[in-house]
C-alpha cells in the first residue's frame, strides 16, 4: 500500500478575475523528493500558501498524514515560504529559538541545525545583517529544527551563488537519503531534474504533467540514424514496425520510437537488413525539453 | 497560554523599539504627573497669589491620588496614545517582517496568534497600572497631607477601572492593526479616529453619544470630582464622578470582546 503524506483535491484559489490554482489534484508518497515545477507565476507559491494554512482556498480540499489535526501535523512539517521570514532585530539563533517554541520543541538541535547550513559562526549576528544567502541558509536551517518528515521549500536557492546553490542540494539530497520526503517548488529545470524523484508541472495554475522523474526523461526516446547508403535506409525505415515518427532533418533520419530498444537492437536490425549504419545515436530528451513541449502544447 | 506568552515575550523583549518606546511613556507619564504640577506651582509660587492653591499640596493626597493619576493616564488624547502605539507596532510587525506566516505555518493557529496578541495586551496593561501605582505611592508617600491605612487604600478600585478602561483600548489598537497592516497608516488611524469620534458624536442621538466606542471605554474613568477639580455647583452643570460604575465597566468590556471577535474574523478569514 502507498504510503501518502499528502493529498490535494480539487484544489482552487482566485484572486479576483485570476485563477491562481485551478483544480489542482496531487498525491504525494513518502520518501519522494517532489518537484513542482513552473515558471514565475503559475500558481506554485499559492498552492504551498494554501498547503500551510496561510492562503485560503476558495474550494477543494488537502490533508496531511491522512488528516492529523493541525496542530499535530505542523511540528513535522519545515517550511520556506518564498522568501526566508524572520525578526530582523533578532539573532539567527534567537529566531531559530524562536521557532522551536512555537513549535513546542525542546529546541535543542538548533546549534546543531546552524551548523548543517554553515551559519554556526554567525548565530549571534542579527538577522538583518545577514546576505541574501545567508537568509536562505537560516531559512533552510529553520526547516531542519526538530527533525520533520516533511520538508516544503520554495525557491529554496534563490538569489544563492551556484556555490551556495549546490551547497544547498547537496543539504537537500542529504536530508533526503534520510527518508524525509520533500516537496520543492522552483523555476529552475536543472534544480527539479537534479534533485526530484518525481515532478509535477504546473502552467497559470493547471497542473499538466505529473509522474516520476526518470519517466519523464526516459519516456519516447528520439533516436538519430545515417548510413552511407540512405536510400536504402529510408526503405529500412519504412518497413520498421516500431517506429512511431519519422522525420528528415539534414543527413541524418530522426525517429521516435514505439518501444524501449536498445541501440544495439537497433544496430541488430539493420544490419540483417544489409545497411550499416554511420551514425547512431539516442537523443535523451531533457526535462527542459519536455517542459516547453507541454507549456506549448498547453 | 503560557507558552503563547513566552513565545511573545521572545519577540518582544530583545526588540529595540519597544523600550525605547517604553521609556517614551514612563517620562511623558512623570511629566504630566509630578513635573508638570510642579513646574505650575513653581510659577504660582513666583507670582504670589496667595488665592491660588498649590497642585501639589492637593493633588497627591490619599485616596485621591489613584484616582487623579489614572484619570490623567487614561485620557484619549495623552500619554495613553503611546501605549496604543506600543500594540500596533507589536502587531504590524508581523505583516510588515510576514512573520505572520512564518508563525502560522510553524504551529501557531490563528486564533493562537491573535490570543498570544491579546495576552500582551493584558500583559501591557497590567504593567501600566503597576507603573500607575508606584508613581502614587511614591508621589503620596511624598507629598500627601493624609496618609492612613484606609485612605491608601480608599479609592484604589480606581486602578482597576484604569486596568480594564486600558485594556479595552489597546484590543482596539490590536484590531486596528490587524485591519490596516501597514504601520505608519495604524498609527494614523489611532490619533484621526478620536477626533473623528467627536465629529461622529455631533451627529448622532445624544442617548448614542455615550456608546460610540472610544466614549464607551473612556467612560470608565470620568472627570473626577476629587481635589483636582473643585468646583461642582448648580451653574456648572457637570458629572463628576466619584466611584466606579459597574455599567460602565461592562459596557467597555463587552466593546474589548468585540475587538478581539472582529479581529479573529478577520484574521481567520483573510489571506496572510
Amino acid at each position: 500500500m502507498k504510503d501518502i503524506v499528502l493529498s490535494i483535491n480539487g484544489l482552487t484559489k482566485r484572486y479576483g478575475s485570476i485563477t491562481a490554482v485551478s483544480q489542482l489534484d496531487l498525491e504525494i508518497e513518502r520518501g519522494s523528493v517532489f518537484g513542482i515545477l513552473g515558471p514565475n507565476g503559475s500558481g506554485k507559491t499559492t498552492t504551498l500558501g494554501v498547503l500551510l494554512d496561510v492562503t485560503r482556498p476558495d474550494s477543494g480540499s488537502f490533508s496531511w498524514f491522512g488528516g492529523l489535526p493541525e496542530k499535530t501535523q505542523r511540528k513535522r512539517i519545515g517550511a520556506i515560504l518564498e522568501v526566508p521570514l524572520f525578526y530582523p532585530y533578532l539573532s539567527g539563533k534567537q529566531n531559530l529559538a524562536l521557532v522551536a517554541k512555537i513549535k513546542d520543541l525542546p529546541g535543542d538541535d538548533v546549534e546543531e541545525a546552524l551548523q548543517t547550513v554553515g551559519l554556526y559562526d554567525r548565530m549571534h549576528s542579527k538577522f538583518r545583517t545577514y546576505s541574501l544567502g545567508m537568509k536562505q541558509r537560516l531559512a533552510l536551517a529553520s526547516t531542519l529544527i526538530g527533525k520533520p518528515e516533511v520538508l516544503i521549500l520554495d525557491e529554496p536557492t534563490n538569489g544563492l551563488d551556484p556555490r551556495g546553490i549546490a551547497e544547498i542540494r547537496n543539504i537537500i539530497l542529504n536530508v533526503a537519503a534520510q527518508g524525509v520526503t520533500i516537496i520543492l517548488a522552483s523555476h529552475i529545470l536543472d534544480e527539479v531534474q537534479k534533485t526530484c524523484s518525481h515532478v509535477a508541472v504546473l502552467e497559470k495554475g493547471k497542473k499538466l504533467f505529473s509522474g516520476p522523474v526518470a519517466q519523464v526523461l526516459n519516456e519516447a526516446h528520439w533516436v538519430e540514424l545515417a548510413a552511407e547508403n540512405m536510400a536504402g535506409l529510408q526503405l529500412a525505415l519504412q518497413e520498421a514496425e516500431f517506429i512511431e515518427n519519422l522525420q528528415e532533418e539534414g543527413d541524418r533520419y530522426v525517429i521516435k520510437l514505439k518501444s524501449d530498444l536498445s541501440q544495439a537492437d537497433l544496430n541488430r536490425y539493420f544490419f540483417g537488413k544489409g545497411i550499416v549504419l554511420s551514425h547512431l545515436a539516442i537523443r535523451k530528451k531533457s526535462l527542459e525539453k519536455y517542459f516547453l513541449e507541454l507549456l506549448d502544447k498547453s | 497560554m503560557m507558552r503563547l506568552l513566552q513565545i511573545e515575550l521572545r519577540k518582544i523583549l530583545p526588540y529595540k523599539m519597544f523600550w525605547v518606546m517604553c521609556g517614551i511613556y514612563l517620562v511623558s507619564l512623570l511629566f504630566f504627573s509630578w513635573g508638570l504640577p510642579s513646574l505650575i506651582d513653581y510659577f504660582t509660587m513666583k507670582s504670589n497669589v496667595p488665592e491660588i492653591k498649590l497642585l501639589t499640596k492637593f493633588l497627591y493626597n490619599f485616596p485621591d491620588i489613584w484616582q487623579n493619576l489614572s484619570w490623567a493616564a487614561s485620557l484619549r488624547f495623552f500619554i495613553k496614545i503611546f501605549i496604543g502605539i506600543i500594540m500596533i507596532i507589536l502587531v504590524t510587525n508581523e505583516y510588515s517582517y510576514l512573520t505572520i506566516r512564518h508563525n502560522v505555518f510553524n504551529g501557531l493557529s490563528r486564533t493562537d496568534f491573535l490570543m498570544s496578541k491579546v495576552y500582551v495586551a493584558i500583559l501591557i496593561s497590567l504593567a501600566a497600572t503597576l507603573l500607575i501605582l508606584l508613581t502614587g505611592i511614591t508621589l503620596g508617600l511624598f507629598y500627601s497631607s493624609t496618609i492612613s491605612v484606609q485612605a491608601f487604600f480608599g479609592k484604589m478600585a480606581f486602578l482597576a477601572g484604569y486596568f480594564i478602561e486600558l485594556l479595552a483600548f489597546l484590543l482596539f489598537s490590536l484590531m486596528v492593526g490587524i485591519l490596516i497592516k501597514r504601520t505608519g497608516f495604524a498609527i494614523g488611524v489611532l490619533f484621526v479616529y478620536p477626533i473623528l469620534e467627536l465629529i461622529i458624536q455631533q451627529k448622532v442621538p445624544e442617548s448614542v453619544q455615550p456608546f460610540l466606542p472610544l466614549n464607551a471605554i473612556n467612560h470608565i474613568l470620568r472627570t473626577p470630582n476629587t481635589s483636582l477639580i473643585q468646583f461642582s455647583s448648580p451653574e456648572f452643570d457637570i458629572e463628576l464622578q466619584t466611584a466606579l460604575h459597574a455599567q460602565d465597566i461592562l459596557v467597555a468590556l463587552a466593546y474589548a470582546v468585540l475587538f478581539v471577535l472582529v479581529s479573529l474574523w478577520v484574521i481567520r478569514k483573510r489571506d496572510l
